[in-house]
């Protein structure tokens, strides 16, 4: 008996459980694939059916389970349109979940399901939802790498920190779709975030005014707070006020000279 | 190949769960030590640096999910430098993970499964076991899984895992409830089974409780989220009469009651068997 090629034919069916009837009924084809005898692809079939329905359930409810804490209105969406196997088997089945860059991955694949999946009317929201949990996940896994910054001579984004804009109320759009309730009547509204890892895993939210969002836009180090307010006409003062508060909220930080 | 180290003696302990972290904290004199899921910590640094506070209080030991010594593929030595530093940091007395595989070919199971169990197969994953050994440069123990598939081989389980301790120095997690578990479902006698292991190899012992709600498809589940029932307390028992266990560990990773005393409760009851049990 081949260890390697009964497990990974083991671990094919985990991922898979519908071609359980399919190996049942043609070991041959299974065992040239795998580089294993047919007598093992039929001893595997003996021992497995009910058991490796469970073991199969039992490993997608682990699966589930990480990404849902992850990216819930992700997966509700696409839920709508797969059952959970079959979300399984075709998008989750080669990602390491309990790694940032396996759920990273997961959560491209899904999201883009999400979107192909939406009515017309429905997608540049879904979209933006999708969007939305990714750079909340990308803003926790950021903030991680702690790179330095030196010799900035103006203000600067604190590591992590993401700006986007969204074309809806996205973060009550998540919500509302996380928790399987309406959200259409939400509607259309031009949304500025600020998302801002706050440790312990946690990510803070900020709504933002469009001209906080156009002066964070600026915010990378090359420029001092007086060019700033040049840049988008204003005083300096009220650019060292609105800097002040954002500071405060660890968005941004000064400059490092 | 490195020594067998000895580890210290530990007593009765709780798996780390944060739900629970305030009330650890809180009845602290009733926990002996930590156990902390070595993936939770990898790539989180604060998390990491949170962990100052409880080992403060407790000696902290990794258990890991994803060292997949059962596959046939090398060791993720990335994961691995990750679980090193991690025992390096709490200053774990050991570390451990499962007799399983996680993944292959690819595939990414995100759950603990049954290896095949073969002479061969035996010597492969112990060779890997003791590269984790040799990089920790402290004990390192493998934990006997819950299984639903009975995989097919030349070996039972418990030839297994004692062909798998033939080759390397490290040790047995031994959890009792996973024993029940498959005894169950796969009809065995968990004391035969018991009797049938390498005792000497056990340092640690797993306890938990699954509801006995806890089905699919006529199979009982391993769902740790239940009190220590009496058939767990009387295996741990036969064991205490037969080998000497540096540690146990008392798991709760769902359903957790409102009441921390329930815990506490399933704390002194392991305690009491121990203080009843001695080696022949």
């Amino acid at each position: 008996m081949t260890a390697a090629g009964v497990q990974d034919l083991l671990a094919r069916l985990m991922a898979d459980p519908s071609l359980y009837p399919e190996v049942h009924a043609a070991p041959e084809s299974f065992a040239a694939h795998y580089g294993i005898t047919v007598a093992d692809v039929e001893r595997l079939c003996a021992v497995g059916g009910q058991g490796l329905l469970v073991s199969s359930a039992v490993a997608r409810r682990n699966k589930l389970a990480l990404v849902e804490g992850v990216l819930p209105a992700t997966l509700a969406l696409c839920r709508t349109a797969l059952d959970d196997a079959a979300l399984c088997g075709r998008f989750l089945a080669t990602s390491r979940l309990t790694t940032p860059e396996g759920m990273a991955e997961a959560g491209m694949r899904l999201g883009a399901f999400a979107v192909r999946q939406a009515p017309d009317t429905d997608r540049p929201a879904i979209g933006d939802v999708v969007r939305y949990e990714t750079l909340r996940h990308d803003a926790m896994w950021r903030f991680r790498e702690r790179r330095p910054q030196f010799g900035a001579v103006g203000p600067t984004l604190r590591p992590g920190v993401v700006v986007a804009t969204f074309g809806c109320p996205v973060a009550a759009v998540q919500r509302r779709i996380a928790d399987g309730a309406p959200w259409r009547d939400l509607g259309e509204r031009r949304t500025h975030l600020v998302l801002a890892p706050a440790g312990g895993g946690r990510v803070l939210v900020h709504r933002i005014p469009e001209g906080l969002r156009s002066l964070l836009d600026l915010c990378d180090g090359s420029r001092s707070p007086a060019e700033l307010a040049e840049a988008r006409g204003l005083s300096t003062e009220a650019v060292e006020r609105a800097l002040s508060s954002t500071h405060d909220m660890a968005i941004t930080r000064p400059s490092s000279r | 190949m490195s020594d067998r180290a000895e580890p210290p003696r530990l007593g009765v302990g709780l798996g780390y769960r944060k739900p629970l972290h305030e009330h650890i904290v809180d009845n602290a004199r009733g926990i002996d030590w930590l156990e902390v899921i070595t993936d939770q910590f990898l790539y989180d640094p604060d998390a990491r640096a949170a962990l100052r506070e409880p080992r403060g209080h407790f000696p902290l030991v990794p258990h890991g999910l994803e060292m997949s010594v059962g596959s046939q593929e090398p060791l993720d030595e990335d994961y691995l430098r990750g679980v090193v530093a991690l025992a390096n940091l709490v200053d774990a007395p050991w570390a451990s993970d499962h007799l399983c595989f996680t993944r292959g070919r690819g595939l990414a199971l995100d759950s603990l499964n049954p290896v095949v169990r073969t002479v061969d197969n035996a010597r492969h994953i112990a060779g890997k076991a003791q590269q984790v050994q040799d990089a920790l440069g402290r004990p390192f123990l493998l934990e006997n899984i819950t299984y639903y598939v009975d995989m097919p081989g030349e070996l039972t389980e418990a030839e297994m895992i004692t062909e798998v301790m033939e080759h390397c120095t490290c040790g047995i997690l031994l959890d009792l409830s996973n024993v029940l578990i498959n005894a169950g479902n796969h009809g065995f006698d968990p004391y035969r089974f018991l009797d049938e292991l390498p005792l000497e190899r056990v340092e640690q012992v797993h306890l938990a409780g699954s509801s006995p709600a806890a089905h699919r498809d006529e199979m009982l589940i391993d769902r740790h989220d239940h009190p220590l029932g009496g058939d767990v307390l009387a295996l741990f028992a036969y064991l205490l009469e037969r080998c000497d266990v540096k540690a146990v560990l008392m798991e709760r990773d769902d359903d957790f009651p409102e009441d921390f005393q329930e815990i506490v409760a399933d704390l002194d009851k392991a305690r009491q068997v121990v203080g009843e049990r001695r080696p022949r």
